[in-house]
């Protein structure tokens, strides 16, 4: 038996378990549950709308002929199985939940170990390894694709059930539900595992391929490394919330005592989700070479959404706990929350919206969605049914009360949801509708203007809420609490409302033009308003903070530190989540210095130089400046050159990588250029790559800049492999298919960050762009790096384009996103907690 | 209250609707998807927005002028006229037969002409060459292209 099969096999064994867990969980619910799984809505519906009683309800004839039957076999089948109660079964489905979690452990090992291994037999490890990768990425590639990433998925799927289900365990009686929800997202996901091809993880080849594909090259980055497991830690654990409040929903247990459970998960979902979608950003900014951190992108889109819902219902949850309010709302909220995330993995893996005009499907996504529809009904059902428990205990008196602002802007995170996703679907469903030629639709691609035109002024409005809403009482409107709590935040944001408005000028340079954050004076003025709301916020949290630790200090003796650390470590919910506020006020800072953004192209001629004696690399020298606003851009070699991944043999093509490679030197205005001259005996390329001197990397790290700074940016074309042949794959004109990717550079402080990225690379004289990396590898290996070929192959002048982009107070995002993490660490934690 | 609070509701999403409709509507915030063969049989829907236009590059119709060309795009039997204004460069792909899709406006007087800016093209691979020997120009190999494309590519990064 080889290691496909066992893994295969550790599949199969879970998917029987998971079966037994349902079966057993069934036979384990009382009757009362077993019917409300079979109520039919449309019948429920009108038999509230006729007032039927009792036995008089159409819902209550038609359950009660399976019910009756049920109850027969459930009797029978419990003396069969010789269970002394029907306790035993539940006992039994939560044995083989937790039986469950290490039969997938066992699967995700037994594929990493494959993906070390370079076992060429199995599809996921052709599709996704090379011999040249690094040990590292060889396992972290185990969650790089599809397949992998779904049985990653089910992995930390089980994991989580199984801890939820053992907290659970005081309360069995009431939460055969939760085996049953959980043990049949499980269900669906080692089906699909096990049945189509697309996500079938040991699926092997009749005959070993001759090498691997190789990974993804813009996954071979520290971000990608952790920044999957997170974000599927949270998608896949908001499964584990929605399964508790839908046990209490079904047990008709709806009193408060199930909250601090409900909300510790969703904070975990929550806490993972936010530092998930964070680090992404930071691999988008890093890796992609396009200056920014946020495109809109569906896929961002899609783990942005169950974030917001989530958001939005561990706020009302504290509104339902405390005023017995909104509980409606809340159920809602988690239940959306809990399908958002499915859609987002849907989206993610279905393959459906990857590029927006290739319409690709896998067969996965049909059974996913369909899963997510029918799921979606059937637990909308028990909310609609369970409304009249779920009513508020009192009206919501106003609207300027804590609980009013918090409804509104609950609302206004639903409307971002909304919003994004028809931006989301508008490329595969034609929502794109206009009237001018009759009333027609078509299929749209939104762009970022699309999106942020909505999402700015609704973001700023949240923010100001956001703010506004620690602020305000229980039950008081706001002109009742304006001296005591809301004055002096409010009068310092408006002072530096104006003030920022009648000063930015000199602090920033507009560039005028209109942009992806819409035209220039629209972004200019919710960027101001948006530094007066943070001002605003982060006022109104010192005032909470003074006050507090005032309170410790007057009732308790402690002193200001003590004071400040017990009150968060004593009631985290409200003073940790004070801090999280903090971070998102950084991060709206952050964002909104991208008004001020500029970008600018930058041409630069470069004469090819002779090739040096015995080195490999092709070497070219502009010495052409250019400028951008205060800086100035000194262009210096480019080299084309081979790269070789960790473990790359350095002469089989297969592992060839060209980058094409060019070196910068960025000065503020006013700056002197410093000359160095290249020692005898070292090549032009090594010296344009020696180590920065220590007192300039001790420089560069305290201020992000060094005066006169050299700076590299790169484009790798990394070589498509084809496994059955084990050659490269090219053309019919034999050119070698290569995936590109950039490699940019950025000079970071906290005002902004000088960010570049080489561009494409022309032929001055016949205004063309030949394929470089073709040319180099025939150069490299045809022609044995001869010196008639380094002269005779590539011109002699070329040209090549350099993006520069000035980023103003990105480093606020980094920042926010820290602070996230901690505060939402301090939150996640297991302390400090109020039984 | 519940009224007070659904009419805030509603000035909240009147006023960002407003904000929408009077900066434009969507004609200038969302790209227009498109077949080559649709806008050639109904320009009328398509001019006057910004469009992505899908097909191939009809055989022996490239005409280089310096940074500039003119082409024939072409699918499923139907031929548009493209002119590429060198508003950014052309990529080394972009050859006879290739799949390409061009980032423009439909001309306003010239009808069927699509003025495009940005032209991204792809090299057919050597176990597509067959399709594209063929003159198999149908929005059909379209689809087979993207099914191939999930395999050596991998996944989306993301």
């Amino acid at each position: 038996m080889n290691l496909n099969q066992i893994g295969a096999a550790f599949l199969l064994l879970s998917a029987a378990l998971v079966t037994f867990s349902i079966f057993m969980s069934l036979l384990g619910m009382s009757i009362r549950q077993i019917r409300s799984l079979i109520r039919f809505l449309p019948f429920e519906l009108a038999d509230d709308f006729r007032k039927l009683r009792g036995r008089r309800r159409l819902s209550h004839r038609m359950s009660h002929a399976v019910v009756s039957v049920w109850m027969i076999v459930r009797r029978r089948l419990i003396a069969l199985l010789g269970f002394r109660s029907a306790s035993v079964a539940l006992d039994l489905a939560r044995s083989a939940l937790y039986v469950n979690a290490a039969a997938a452990s066992f699967a995700m090992f037994t594929l990493m170990v494959l993906m070390v291994q370079g076992d060429l037999t199995n599809h996921y490890v052709v599709t996704h390894s090379s011999a040249d990768l690094h040990i590292f990425y060889l396992i972290t590639g185990a969650w790089a694709g599809s397949s992998g990433s779904l049985l990653f998925w089910y992995f930390i799927l089980t994991s989580l059930s199984a801890v939820a289900v053992y907290q659970s365990r005081i309360l069995r009686n009431r939460m055969p539900f939760l085996f049953l929800v959980l043990a049949g997202l499980q269900f669906i996901f080692v089906f699909m595992g096990l049945y189509f091809s697309d996500a079938q993880p040991f699926r092997v080849f009749p005959q070993p391929m001759k090498a691997g594909q190789g990974l993804n090259p813009l996954l071979q980055h520290w971000g990608m490394i952790i920044h999957p497991p997170i974000l599927y830690v949270g998608y896949v654990s908001s499964a584990i919330p929605f399964a508790i409040a839908m046990s209490v929903l079904v047990s008709r247990n709806t009193r408060n005592a199930f909250y601090p459970l409900l909300r510790r998960w969703t904070i975990f979902s929550w806490f993972f989700l936010g530092t998930g979608i964070l680090l992404g950003s930071k691999w988008a900014y890093e890796e992609l070479g396009w200056g920014g951190y946020w495109a809109w992108d569906p896929v961002e889109n899609a783990s942005l959404m169950p974030f917001l819902l989530m958001t939005a219902f561990l706020h009302t949850a504290i509104v339902s706990e405390q005023r017995g309010l909104l509980k409606f709302w809340t159920m809602l909220l988690i239940l959306l929350a809990y399908h958002f995330s499915m859609l987002g993995t849907w989206i993610t893996r279905s393959g459906v919206l990857q590029g927006p005009h290739s319409f690709s499907e896998s067969s996965i996504g049909k059974p996913l969605i369909i899963y997510i529809g029918v799921s979606f009904y059937f637990y909308l059902r028990y909310i609609i049914m369970e409304r009249k428990r779920l009513r508020p205990d009192e009206e919501l008196q106003t609207i300027t009360s804590k609980e009013g602002s918090m409804l509104l802007n609950n609302f206004l995170m639903l409307l971002s949801v909304f919003v994004i996703l028809i931006g989301v679907f508008s490329p595969l469903i034609p929502l794109d509708c206009r009237f001018d030629d009759g009333f027609s639709c078509s299929k749209a691609e939104w762009k970022l203007t699309a999106y942020n035109r909505i999402m700015i002024p609704v973001g700023v409005l949240t923010l100001f809420l956001m703010g506004a809403s620690p602020l305000f009482a229980w039950k008081k409107s706001a002109d009742q609490v304006y001296v005591k709590n809301l004055r002096i935040p409010l009068i310092l944001g408006v002072v530096v409302t104006i003030a920022f408005a009648l000063l930015y000028g000199k602090m920033f340079k507009p560039s005028g033009e209109d942009s992806a954050w819409g035209s220039s004076l629209v972004a200019e003025v919710f960027s101001i308003l948006t530094v007066g709301i943070a001002v605003f916020t982060i006022a109104g949290i010192v005032q909470e903070y003074s006050r507090g630790i005032r309170s410790r200090r007057v009732r308790l003796g402690e002193n200001s530190v003590q004071a400040f650390l017990h009150l968060i470590g004593r009631n985290k919910r409200r003073y940790g989540g004070y801090l999280v506020h903090l971070s998102v006020v950084f991060l709206f800072l952050g964002y909104a210095g991208g008004s001020f953004k500029k970008t600018v192209k930058m041409d630069f001629m470069y004469y090819r130089m002779p090739q040096y004696p015995g080195s490999s690399e092709v070497h070219y020298y502009s010495g052409d400046k250019s400028y951008v606003d205060n800086y100035e851009v000194e262009a210096g070699d480019l080299f084309f050159a081979p790269y070789f991944l960790a473990n790359a043999d350095q002469n089989n093509p297969l592992h060839f990588v060209v980058t094409h490679e060019a070196h910068y030197q960025l000065r503020e205005k006013g700056d002197r250029a410093v000359l160095v001259e290249r020692p005898e005996g070292m090549t032009p390329h090594a010296f344009a790559n020696r180590a920065p001197a220590t007192n300039e990397r001790i420089m560069k790290l305290l201020t992000g800049f060094i005066p006169g700074g050299h700076m590299k940016t790169e484009r790798h074309f990394h070589p498509q492999i084809y496994p059955v042949t084990g050659e490269i794959q090219r053309s019919e004109d034999g050119r070698a298919n290569r995936i590109p990717t950039s490699k940019p550079d950025m000079r970071s402080s906290f005002a902004e960050d000088i960010y570049i990225q080489l561009g494409s690379i022309q032929d001055a004289r016949r205004k063309t762009n030949p394929d470089f990396a073709h040319i180099y590898e025939f150069y490299y290996f045809e022609f044995q790096k001869s010196p008639e070929a380094y002269q005779q192959l590539f011109p002699p002048v070329i040209v090549a384009t350099l993006e520069v982009w000035v980023n103003p107070l990105v480093k606020l995002i980094w920042l926010g996103s820290v602070m996230f993490f901690l505060s939402g660490l301090i939150l996640v934690l297991p302390y400090g907690e109020r039984k | 209250m519940k009224t007070r609070f659904w009419v805030l509701m509603i000035l909240i999403i009147g006023s960002l609707a407003a904000m929408v409709i009077f900066t434009g509507g969507s004609k200038n915030t969302s790209v227009m998807l498109a077949d080559a063969s649709h806008v050639v049989d109904q320009p009328s829907k398509y001019q006057e927005h910004e469009l992505r236009v899908r097909g191939f590059v009809k055989p022996g119709t490239i005409l280089r002028y310096g940074d500039k060309a003119d082409f024939v795009m072409t699918l499923d039997g139907r031929d548009l006229k493209v002119h590429f204004d060198g508003g950014t460069q052309l990529p080394d792909t972009f050859t006879d037969a290739a799949p390409v899709r061009a980032d423009g406006r439909l001309a306003p007087d010239t009808a069927g002409l699509l003025v495009a800016n940005k032209v991204e093209a792809k090299c057919a691979s050597k176990y597509e060459a067959d399709y594209a020997k063929k003159g198999d120009f149908t929005s059909a190999r379209f689809q087979r292209m993207a099914a191939d494309e999930k395999v050596p590519g991998g996944d989306h990064p993301k």
